[in-house]
């Protein structure tokens, strides 16, 4: 839903913001990232938002120009919105539910385009698969009677598990997987159902979440509008679990481990893990994903299997927790979700 | 840039910049019932019912606002004409300073209007996004239960 700068801004931050992780001790745990909802690089501590601002301000401080709105502007269809964007005058972006642009002081854009009027905010049922609106809210997501009679009740706690009622109300879905806010909760749910963003505006009409994070720091949007989220219902016999890990009920998360698995009898037929917020992009643990094929849902495994998440894993180490504290609870939610997943019958996933 | 917007059953024409938040179009306008607390979502006093729904106005851009309804507690109640909600608070003693109030109050009539037999659980779910640093939830819980309880009763005899 972003549309990035030009290309020769975005080196000239990313190079300033490699220089002030260099020259401050107390960042070393920063990396450079392209902050998606600016379309600028940006260090991205996660410690709190304000650094996310800090960051920004970087920007500001090495020339490149946050402005002032100009204009916000009403398209009617997608095709009108792309449009207004590609042409503007002057730097323009997509907002929906805006809860993560309203925390910003300055904007790097000059208008915004509000995609909520044209019609991105159903959920629908298309063959064996799902599909929802990038516009439609958390709240949506978590009412929906399409999502409850999928047994897609895991689906469900993660959208019960975003912020409060008055931010779900108006936070979408796409927002919250593809506008950049470091500690979303829903993109470890999504990766885990093996979620396509359905795009206009691009010379690619699909994108798996997981390429989309997997290429973040190139900016593979590049102007394009997300307008649906699509996965294919998981099989009958497939359990899913997922977990907000939280300093305290109303904080954000610490992480979000989301675990879709298959099972035949008491082994593993195929398993899916995905975290978020305690890892510098949303990812799926494909190594312990192959580990754990074929193999039975005893404490050993399990306990191997814990091992294997935070292997070759960049964790993050910030004030809300330390990396070893990170570490360690990973492992623990990861037992947890897996024997949870064993150890349920048929039904809900 | 003018959004048309019915503000407590008053449709208005307002003149916004782009980048004005909801709430600072509200109290610029008078409406000094929506509160400013932490400016970024976390507190709820500045919540207001957005099209039925509960919003943080701190974070809603006024422009977000064109061809909706915002309902404010100065839509809710009057002095002297108080709405259940509000008495319901009264009675229980549940406001203390007073300052998280009017965000509750909005939270609460979304959420009775939405659902007039809430569960305990669900007040609580509903009240989750307005912090009060008197810490008095409990009594704010137990009001707005009997609010909702009165609400039936009246809406029972009207019928």
């Amino acid at each position: 839903m972003f549309n990035l700068g030009t290309q020769k801004i975005i080196k000239e931050v990313d190079q300033a913001a490699g220089e002030f992780i260099e020259k401050c001790p107390k960042f070393r745990h920063g990396r450079k990232e392209i902050d998606l909802h600016s379309g600028l690089a940006c260090i991205m501590l996660f410690f709190d938002l304000e650094m996310l601002e800090m960051s920004k301000n970087l920007c500001v401080v090495k020339g490149v120009a946050m402005s002032a709105l100009r204009d916000f502007k009403r398209p009617s269809s997608v095709a009108e919105a792309v449009a207004m964007v590609r042409e503007g005058p002057g730097r323009g972006g997509f907002i929906a539910g805006g809860t993560t642009l309203g925390l910003a002081r300055m904007l790097p854009y000059d208008f915004l385009v509000d995609i909520t009027g044209v019609g991105l905010n159903k959920l629908r049922k298309v063959g064996d698969g799902i599909r929802i609106g990038a516009a439609a809210t958390i709240q949506q997501l978590a009412t929906s009677p399409l999502l409850h009679n999928s047994g897609l009740e895991f689906l469900i706690q993660a959208a019960l598990s975003v912020a409060t009622r008055q931010i779900r109300n108006m936070a979408t879905v796409g927002g919250d997987l593809v506008s950049g806010y470091p500690v979303a909760d829903l993109p470890a749910v999504f990766l885990v159902l093996d979620a396509q963003l359905s795009l206009t505006g691009s010379d690619r009409m699909e994108l798996s979440l997981r390429d989309f994070f997997d290429s973040r720091v190139s900016g593979s949007l590049n102007g394009a509008l997300v307008t649906e989220i699509s996965f294919p219902v998981p099989p009958q016999d497939s359990r899913g679990f997922f977990v907000k890990f939280a300093r305290t009920e109303n904080d954000v998360a610490l992480i979000d481990l989301a675990c879709l698995a298959s099972l035949e009898g008491r082994h593993f037929k195929w398993v899916r893990v995905a975290l978020g917020s305690t890892v510098l992009r949303p990812s799926r643990l494909l190594a312990l994903e192959d580990f754990l094929k074929g193999k039975p849902a005893e404490e050993q495994v399990l306990a191997q299997a814990a091992k294997l998440a935070t292997k070759d894993l960049s964790i993050l180490d910030n004030i809300r927790g330390s990396r070893p504290y990170r570490m360690e609870m990973i492992q623990v939610l990861l037992r947890r979700a897996l024997l949870n997943c064993a150890q349920r019958g048929g039904g809900d996933k | 840039m003018k959004i048309h917007v019915t503000i407590n059953g008053v449709p208005t024409d307002v003149k916004v910049a782009p980048n004005e938040k909801l709430l600072d179009m509200l109290r610029r306008m008078g409406y000094y019932g929506v509160k400013f607390g932490c400016g970024r979502g976390e507190c709820g006093v500045c919540t207001v019912i957005l099209d039925g729904q509960a919003v943080m106005a701190c974070l809603t851009f006024a422009a977000q606002a064109h061809n909706k309804s915002v309902i404010t507690v100065e839509g809710i109640g009057q002095p002297g004409n108080l709405h259940l909600i509000q008495e319901a608070i009264l009675d229980h003693g549940a406001a203390q300073c007073g300052y998280c109030t009017p965000g509750i109050v909005c939270s609460a009539k979304a959420l009775l209007d939405e659902n007039p037999h809430p569960t305990e659980v669900q007040v609580r779910e509903a009240l989750k996004g307005n912090l009060c640093r008197c810490t008095g939830y409990q009594k704010y819980v137990e009001a707005i239960l009997d609010a909702a309880e009165k609400l039936r009763e009246t809406s029972g005899r009207l019928e």
